[in-house]
């Protein structure tokens, strides 16, 4: 426990300096851009003197520093500052798009991981064998298809042709778990696809190096069975890098949700980020930047506390 | 293990199937959901674009509408008067009007809003107020309107655009008004989260509320282009806005595609105060270099029509007479260029644009004007109307989505003041008289059509605009969704009916 706590600390030392640059830097980005919240709001109405008006309404006359502390200090009291684009809250509009975006990213997450460690665990046990050509040929396969391929191609089986699932929108939980989760079961398989054929690989190679250790000989030697072996030591020692790559497999979910949301018409984080984007609504991406941070520091300090306790080797390189 | 897992998968999907398509509402209310580009504004004072106050008549009347013909007809007022001198209106309101917070829509409502459509700093409506000199209520169901000039278009102007009237009290705090509309239209909003959805129940208090027919509406965002005709066809949403390149596949799934008339028009936009277009022979280039049909056929599919005005074709102020005046004639154009002293590829200009709208626009725009010997680069700016509305830009793009009163439209894009015209304050001569005589022409007259049309043949004397085509507002309906009124540039929610 003491050592899980020791790796917090640490990892937490390393998130602080991090972030703040992180943070410094998405903040520069709207001095960079040029952009001014002029251009969204004023619309045929922009002439020089309503848009100088409307800059200093917005505070942007002010010195650099002032306005990046003001921005940092709202910021760590969960004020994220209103859109140029519509005026609205942006951490009310970003929890709305995290639930819908967590959603979908946490079942592909849990479908890439049943999936992912079943086809890994089931291609190392069967190595070498037809079984394993297979699966490893088919998670190459599904590895190579884009999401977006994915999505529509799913949409036109299971929503169109079947008629099982909705081809888009989104219920939240309250309407019922059913609805909800039919809403965003198509956007998770889509969304899916490169975990599954990442964990399920990463898995089997560490599996099958695992199964060619001299102590796995010498526990078949002393006559343990395959189950114990299998849990006991292969397993413990194998799984690291599986462990590893879905550590960085939650970002690339949210970012991968840019695409099917928008495939699937819903309104979550990617789609947030990437109208903001295409509008050039800075206080908005610097919002969908700052939680971004946050989400990815926070879910690789998980996993390295998961990944110290399963496999402590891992934990001396931190 | 995984196979268990496959199990209970397989338990949740078929769980799953059994609530696919499932609607929210409750069971025989009757829900229009719309897929739609969600407005950033919710004031109409704030909001900008046509497009965008179709969405927001559903949350509020106007003071007048448009019919099938263009005309003004009642709606918040049940009728108008002016006086003998054509320089003062007065609108007679329906008695009884309340808004969705209870507060009464009276006169002096009415007066509230105009004035804060005035003044309001970020108003995107106070350059169409500019005939309107003061507005005073008399008594509690007259709004007297005061003009600066001769001017009939007023009942058009006060429509849908102009006065979707807002509730005074909720309108004392106008950013809160933008985020959570009260109005008294034929719908009240329940649920508001921008960017996400929207959702509206029908008004009982509304005054044609008898002949409002559905009882609950769903905004909410649009899917990707390719994945909207499945939407529709699993029933996920009954009506949605529709581009061009998805008609045909609407049509092959068996959806209803509706092709409603509107005043939009695109256009070349050239500033006249600049290099090189202060010769007036660079411009007639360009005129003739335009081939207004490849923006028909690879823009809009072939669904829209070349226009050289900033009308369709078949709209009443469209000017027959000068119809195809600078006819396609590259080699024409070459020549013009040459007597202007330009070797080819010597003008080099920027053609800055706003963005992806504008995207395959403006590649036509340079391959057909480089083929006649300038020499364009594309820019997009993302702040764009910085430049444009400054009137900075030398070349651009830009396109309408009209106007109720064609008058106002000419001015948006001839006028010395006018937000469209690239090169103001420039205006073509004989303009302001023309546009004058049409303004102060009643609309019942028999010389109206004849003054406006040549106001429009004035305008287009201009060369700060080359027009290039005009597309209808195209959307998809499932056959649950009755047909709508073909009203131009609108969507009436009277009379529309949805099966339950």
């Amino acid at each position: 426990m003491s050592k899980a706590l020791s790796i917090l600390a640490r990892s937490v030392a390393i998130f602080v300096p991090v972030f703040l640059v992180a943070t410094f830097v998405t903040f520069a980005l709207r001095a960079l851009s040029g952009l001014s919240p002029a251009s969204l709001q004023l619309g045929e109405s922009a002439t020089p003197e309503a848009i100088a008006q409307i800059e200093q309404q917005w505070g942007l006359e002010r010195p650099f520093l002032t306005q990046y502390l003001d921005w940092f200090g709202d910021m760590l009291a969960g004020d994220l500052g209103k859109s140029w684009y519509n005026g609205a809250d942006i951490s009310r509009l970003l929890a709305e798009g995290a639930v819908i975006s967590l959603s979908v990213a946490g079942l592909a997450l849990v479908i890439g991981v049943v999936f992912g460690f079943g086809f890994g665990v089931l291609a190392a046990l069967r190595r070498t064998t037809w079984v394993d050509r297979a699966i490893t040929g088919f998670m190459t396969f599904i590895s190579v298809m884009p999401s977006f391929v994915v999505g529509i191609v799913l949409v036109g089986i299971f929503a169109v042709g079947l008629g099982w699932f909705p081809s888009a929108g989104y219920a939240p939980a309250e309407r019922g778990i059913g609805v909800w989760l039919a809403h965003i079961t198509l956007p998770a398989i889509a969304l899916s696809f490169d975990t599954v054929s990442d964990v399920a690989r990463q898995l089997r190679a560490g599996l099958v190096a695992a199964y060619r250790e001299n102590y796995v000989t010498g526990a078949v030697v002393r006559g343990l069975s395959p189950r114990r072996i299998f849990f006991r030591h292969v397993l413990r020692n194998g799984v690291g890098p599986s462990l590893a790559v879905l550590g960085l497999k939650f970002p690339n979910l949210l970012g991968g949700a840019v695409v099917t949301e928008a495939i699937f018409g819903m309104p979550g984080f990617g789609q947030f980020a990437a109208n903001s984007a295409q509008r050039g609504d800075v206080p908005a991406v610097q919002g969908v930047l700052v939680v971004s941070i946050v989400l990815v520091v926070v879910f690789n300090l998980l996993v390295n506390v998961v990944l110290a306790r399963v496999a402590p080797a891992s934990a001396r390189g931190v | 293990m995984r196979r268990k897992a496959l199990a209970v998968l397989a338990a949740i999907a078929l769980g799953l199937s059994a609530c696919a398509g499932q609607s929210a509402g409750a069971a025989g209310e009757s829900t229009l959901r719309w897929a739609v580009t969600l407005p950033a504004h919710w004031d109409p004072v704030v909001s900008g674009s046509g497009a965008q106050f179709r969405i927001l008549s559903l949350a509020y009347a106007s003071l007048t509408e448009i019919d099938e013909h263009g005309k003004a007809v009642p709606s918040l007022a049940e009728s108008w008067d002016y006086n003998d001198k054509g320089d003062q209106v007065t609108f007679h309101l329906r008695p009884g009007l309340k808004f969705s917070d209870g507060e009464p829509l009276n006169a002096a409502a009415v007066k509230a809003y105009l004035e804060r459509a005035k003044t309001q700093k970020n108003s995107a409506l106070d350059g169409d107020l500019t005939s309107i000199k003061s507005v005073t209520a008399q008594g509690d169901l007259d709004v007297v309107v005061q003009l600066t000039q001769v001017d009939y278009q007023i009942p058009l102007l006060l429509g849908e655009r102009v006065a979707q009237i807002t509730s005074p009290k909720a309108a004392l705090d106008p950013a809160k008004l933008d985020q959570s509309p009260v109005g008294a239209g034929p719908f009240v909003v329940t649920e508001l989260v921008p960017g996400s959805h929207v959702y509206l129940k029908k008004n009982p208090d509304y005054w044609d509320a008898a002949n409002i027919h559905i009882d609950r509406v769903e905004l909410q965002t649009t899917p990707d282009a390719a994945t909207i005709v499945s939407g529709l066809k699993t029933g996920v949403y009954d009506f949605a806005n529709l581009t061009a390149s998805q008609v045909k596949a609407a049509q092959a799934a068996g959806l209803d595609v509706v092709f409603q008339p509107g005043f939009n028009a695109s256009n070349i936009s050239i500033n006249v105060n600049k290099a090189p277009f202060t010769n007036p022979k660079v411009v007639d280039a360009v005129r003739h270099a335009t081939n207004r049909q490849e923006f028909v056929d690879k823009i809009t599919f072939g669904y829209g029509k070349a226009t050289d005005q900033p009308f369709p074709p078949e709209y009443l102020a469209y000017d027959k007479q000068s119809a195809d005046r600078y006819p396609y004639d590259p080699a024409k154009a070459r020549q013009l260029l040459a007597e202007a002293g330009y070797a080819p590829g010597q003008i080099k200009l920027d053609l800055v644009i706003a963005g992806q709208t504008y995207a395959t626009a403006s590649e036509i725009v340079q391959s057909q004007l480089n083929a006649v010997g300038f020499d364009i680069t594309i820019k997009v700016d993302p702040n764009w109307e910085k430049p444009f509305f400054a009137k900075d830009l030398t070349l651009s793009l830009y396109g309408t989505t009209g106007r109720e009163s064609p008058v106002q439209t000419l001015t948006a894009h001839f006028g010395p003041q006018g937000p469209l015209n690239l090169s103001s304050p420039y205006q073509p001569e004989g303009f302001e008289k023309a546009v004058s005589l049409a303004r102060s022409t009643p609309l019942e007259s028999p010389d109206y059509e004849a003054n406006l049309r040549a106001a429009t043949r004035a305008g287009l004397e201009s060369r700060a605009l080359v027009f290039t085509y005009s597309q209808p507002n195209i959307f998809v309906k499932s056959k649950k969704v009755s047909a709508l009124t073909p009203i131009p540039g609108q969507i009436h929610w009277t009379g529309l009916k949805v099966e339950p």
